[in-house]
């Protein structure tokens, strides 16, 4: 196989197809190495305010085999729903479903106020321009996958796709969950070996691919709640998170409502809006929390946690 | 629970005469004297208005997205180069005609407020 060597768009129409059926493995690496390129090279990785700072750091990249049988289960009521479609209803003969989680570049992240009840404009931008973005990414990673003899759907990026009273035709967060990203929280986000503040995305292929193992058992293994944690709960501005929404532990409503409507109107002249307190300053923002489970802590995991914690976890 | 209130969403379509025009500048200049494809020229898209104009790489700029004349919008090798007698804005028209549903879907869902479908609240 070429190594990725040309810039992000990246596929060069004159160079020579691979074949990525012959060898599963290699071809993981391959796309992976493509993304990590790509996320690193393609200029609308960028804010377009200010010092155009670099929204999007190094991406943690999964696989799921498109027949795993969480896949279904996502269609029962309560956990996505019945809408939900599964990835062979996506594409015929699909075979993997590849996910990936971008993390908010620190800079980013950390120009999100402590203790204001409104994102920074470099967190509502990234927002927006990094979704943007993530749109890039899923075509490219189309574009890579029909290079190499294969095809690919993004189901977030298809005509047809929508989410009805919340319930989407398509959870790009449990995809990242059974492509072994991470687990959820209580906010809502998946926690990943980056944490949880950045945005997912991902692409069905009938290319075979090795699926990831998933280093845990439940829906909620990176989040200490309740037995140690919480954090997320005071921190919200909407009142949004909490043991009296049930089992999902959130009122989407209240969420969306503070995104649009309150950070919306006040971004309004930047076009901008949405929030993120649930995804900063806390002790899941950029890695697994040391309080989780046990089972929680794969190598990945305890290295990233052995760090030593930025100062503004003890003042959260 | 609480319930959200839904707000109305412009729908504009994709100015077609612009990127007709764009695209068919760009295959005048790559077929002047040898055909030479730049991968360094994006198809640039307004926010405001959905129109289009061709213009170098660059970081982003506020209010618009831009998408790769080489590769990104035209995958196939030699895609931009002019046939015998075919003129700029014929081969532009022709190869819109093969992209032009899926750059709709893109720009829709670039300039879409919410991650909820292309033409959600």
């Amino acid at each position: 196989m070429n190594t990725v060597a040309e810039h992000a768009y990246l596929l060069d129409p004159s160079a020579p197809a691979d074949d990525m059926r012959q060898d599963p493995g290699q071809a993981a690496t391959h796309l992976a190495a493509f993304i990590r390129q790509f996320v690193e090279e393609d200029p609308r990785n960028a804010l377009p305010e200010g010092e155009r700072l670099r929204i999007w750091g190094s991406p943690l990249l999964g696989i799921a085999a498109a027949d795993d049988p969480l896949f279904t289960k996502l269609k029962t009521p309560g956990v996505v729903g019945p809408l939900h479609r599964s990835p062979g209803e996506w594409l015929s003969g699909a075979q993997s479903v590849i996910s990936w989680f971008l993390p908010y570049n620190k800079a980013v992240r950390a120009s999100y106020p402590k203790k204001s009840p409104l994102p920074s404009l470099a967190w509502v931008s990234g927002r927006r321009n990094g979704e943007v973005f993530n749109n890039v990414l899923r075509r490219a990673v189309i574009r890579f996958l029909e290079k190499h003899g294969g095809q690919g759907v993004a189901p977030s990026n298809e005509a047809h796709y929508q989410a009805i009273g919340m319930i989407p035709l398509w959870s790009e967060r449990h995809a990242a969950f059974i492509a072994g990203l991470g687990s959820f929280g209580i906010h809502g986000a998946l926690i990943t070996a980056l944490g949880c503040a950045g945005r997912i995305g991902s692409v069905i292929t009938n290319l075979v691919l090795p699926p990831t193992p998933r280093p845990y058992r439940e829906i909620y293994e990176y989040c200490p709640y309740p037995d140690r944690c919480g954090a997320c709960i005071p921190r919200c501005p909407a009142q949004a998170i909490g043991a009296q929404f049930g089992a999902n532990w959130r009122d989407n409503a209240r969420c969306v409502i503070q995104g649009r409507d309150v950070v919306g109107e006040f971004f309004k002249d930047w076009g901008y809006h949405s929030c993120g307190h649930c995804l900063t300053w806390l002790p899941c923002a950029d890695r697994i929390p040391r309080a989780s489970s046990p089972r929680a802590q794969t190598p990945e995991a305890k290295t990233r946690a052995e760090e030593p914690e930025p100062a503004f976890l003890s003042t959260v | 629970m609480t319930t959200i209130a839904e707000s109305p969403v412009p729908r504009i379509p994709l100015d077609y005469p612009s990127v007709r025009d764009a695209v068919a500048d760009y295959l005048l200049q790559v077929n002047h004297g040898v055909y030479q494809p730049d991968r360094k020229k994006v198809l640039s898209v307004r926010k405001t208005d959905r129109t289009a104009w061709l213009r170098d790489v660059s970081p982003p700029v506020r209010g618009e997205v831009f998408y790769f004349i080489e590769g990104e919008l035209f995958s196939e090798k030699d895609a931009t180069r002019l046939q015998n007698g075919e003129t700029p804005q014929e081969r532009a028209e022709k190869l819109l005609d093969g992209i032009w549903p899926q750059l709709q879907i893109w720009i829709a869902y670039d300039f879409a407020r919410s991650t909820s479908g292309m033409n959600a609240p």
